[in-house]
């Protein structure tokens, strides 16, 4: 980029004033007095004087030059505005490059915009919701307000004065924002893109304190909203081959018994050793699978018990063991019967090695009224969907921590605007 | 991002398939608690 600059003398106080865009610029401040001067007068005339204005500190010093979105751009003028309606207040640093002219980049709650005057004259649709239209994409009404200049520093394309009020409408489609200015003489439509706190300092120098991001900007773009599509193409596909290969893999299971018997609980007896019943040893072959316990006391009514089930390789000592309990009661009550409980139960234990096993059963509850009778049988490799369902839910954890913070990211996001979405009316 | 999701989810439906397989729970048997002691059953002595 050429350097052109050209100085000249503040005719206020008589310091060295720095014109960087020679013949573009119209108005500079002094940065000594803070006079705003006329750089179309070849006298300089004093458009104001605002000596005792307060100083501010802005994070990109004028002069900087940086190469920004593939051109170099140097920081030439400096504006600080506020809202009317508010104390909210936001910087704009006025960028040129001699052969593209002027950008702005905004700098609002530590968010940067890079924002460019259009070349078509948006669209603003009234009906309903108010939007803009521009280039073919709709945008969404964000902000309406009156922004006031409270602070200037530099060189500016127009006659620059602090207390300058506009009408402000912005509208968003992000990483895009799209804002009118108006004005008593015109309506001014620029369009901005967002910039990430990164690229300002991979442009503007690495040792660059910059101002700390706070919330989410109006057209900050949510981190996985360009993930969000192919994240749940794959989720929906990774849980059909789920559901496909666990379906086949459980149609094949033969559920076959290894172990049946019928026992009989209640025969009184004051030794204890006699309720432990420790079966014979019996095969469970056919390879390492689930074993289901099935217990059953058809007789069992308005009583309960428990049982304490242990499976023991008798080769190994290894063994595993269970408890479950059956309750079954029934009535009459205002000419209506009703029941609650089960006289059946299942319990499954997963990868049963092949081997001979023994069960051991311990049966407890209160003495029923005559023996009860009841049923335990084992069936190894019986269908089971627990894992699938595991897995479903481990494969859509991820996709809706995404779409909640997504969510909170769109919530947030509205949250400063009059037009959110997810504001109730 | 998507990218690192489908090789997760590729995992966990390996390891689903191959849990099937095997007969094994290792979710339940993770949450429930009920899995082989090698010690055998407390107390009680089967050999």
């Amino acid at each position: 980029m050429a350097g052109s600059a050209q100085a000249i003398r503040c005719s206020n106080c008589g310091a060295g004033v720095t014109i960087r865009a020679v013949g573009r610029s119209v108005a500079a401040t002094c940065t000594h007095c803070k006079s705003i001067l006329d750089l179309a007068d070849p006298n300089l005339a004093i458009l104001s004087f605002y000596k005792n204005a307060k100083n501010y500190d802005f994070a990109l010093p004028l002069g900087k030059r940086g190469k920004l979105r593939g051109d170099t751009w140097e920081l030439i003028g400096y504006v600080r505005r506020a809202d009317t309606a508010s104390i909210f207040e936001w910087d704009e640093y006025l960028l040129f490059n001699p052969l593209k002219g002027f950008k702005w980049l905004m700098c609002s709650n530590g968010h940067w915009t890079l924002i460019v005057v259009t070349k078509q004259k948006p669209v603003v649709v009234r009906a309903g919701k108010p939007h803009a239209s521009y280039l073919g994409h709709a945008y969404d009404i964000f902000f309406e307000g009156k922004a006031k200049v409270v602070y200037v520093e530099g060189e500016f394309y127009w006659r620059v004065a602090v207390g300058e009020t506009v009408k402000v409408q912005d509208f968003v489609r992000p990483p895009e924002v799209l804002s009118s200015e108006e004005s008593d003489d015109e309506i001014v439509w620029s369009i901005g893109d967002y910039v990430r706190k990164d690229e300002i300092m991979a442009a503007f120098g690495p040792k660059l304190e910059l101002p700390a991001t706070s919330g989410v900007a109006p057209n900050q773009p949510s981190a996985v909203k360009n993930e969000w599509a192919k994240l749940l193409l794959y989720a929906v596909g990774l849980s059909m081959f789920l559901v496909i290969a666990s379906t086949l893999q459980q149609g094949m299971a033969k559920g076959e018994e290894v172990f049946a018997q019928e026992f009989v609980y209640g025969v009184r007896s004051t030794d204890p050793s006699d309720k432990t019943i420790v079966t014979p040893p019996f095969d469970i072959k056919g390879g390492t699978s689930n074993v289901e316990f099935d217990l059953a006391a058809a007789e069992l009514s308005n009583s309960w018990m428990e049982m304490e089930l242990t499976l023991t390789n008798v080769e190994t000592g290894e063994g595993v063991g269970l408890q479950h309990g059956l309750e079954y009661y029934s009535g009459v009550e205002g000419g209506y019967s009703w029941s609650e409980g089960s006289k059946t139960a299942e319990e499954l234990v997963s990868a049963v090695p092949d081997g001979k096993y023994t069960l051991t059963i311990e049966p407890s509850g209160p003495t029923p009224p005559r023996p009860l009778r009841y049923l335990v049988r084992l069936r190894r490799n019986v269908a089971d969907f627990s894992n699938l369902a595991w897995g479903a839910l481990l494969l859509w954890l991820f996709p809706c921590f995404i779409a909640v913070r997504h969510w909170l990211h769109e919530v947030n996001r509205w949250s400063e605007s009059d037009y959110s979405p997810y504001k109730e009316s | 991002m998507a990218l690192k999701y489908l090789v997760y989810g590729i995992v966990v439906c390996s390891f689903v398939s191959c849990a099937n397989h095997r007969g094994w729970r290792p979710f339940n048997d993770l949450f429930f608690a009920r899995t082989w002691d090698p010690k055998g059953p407390s107390g009680m002595s089967h050999k």
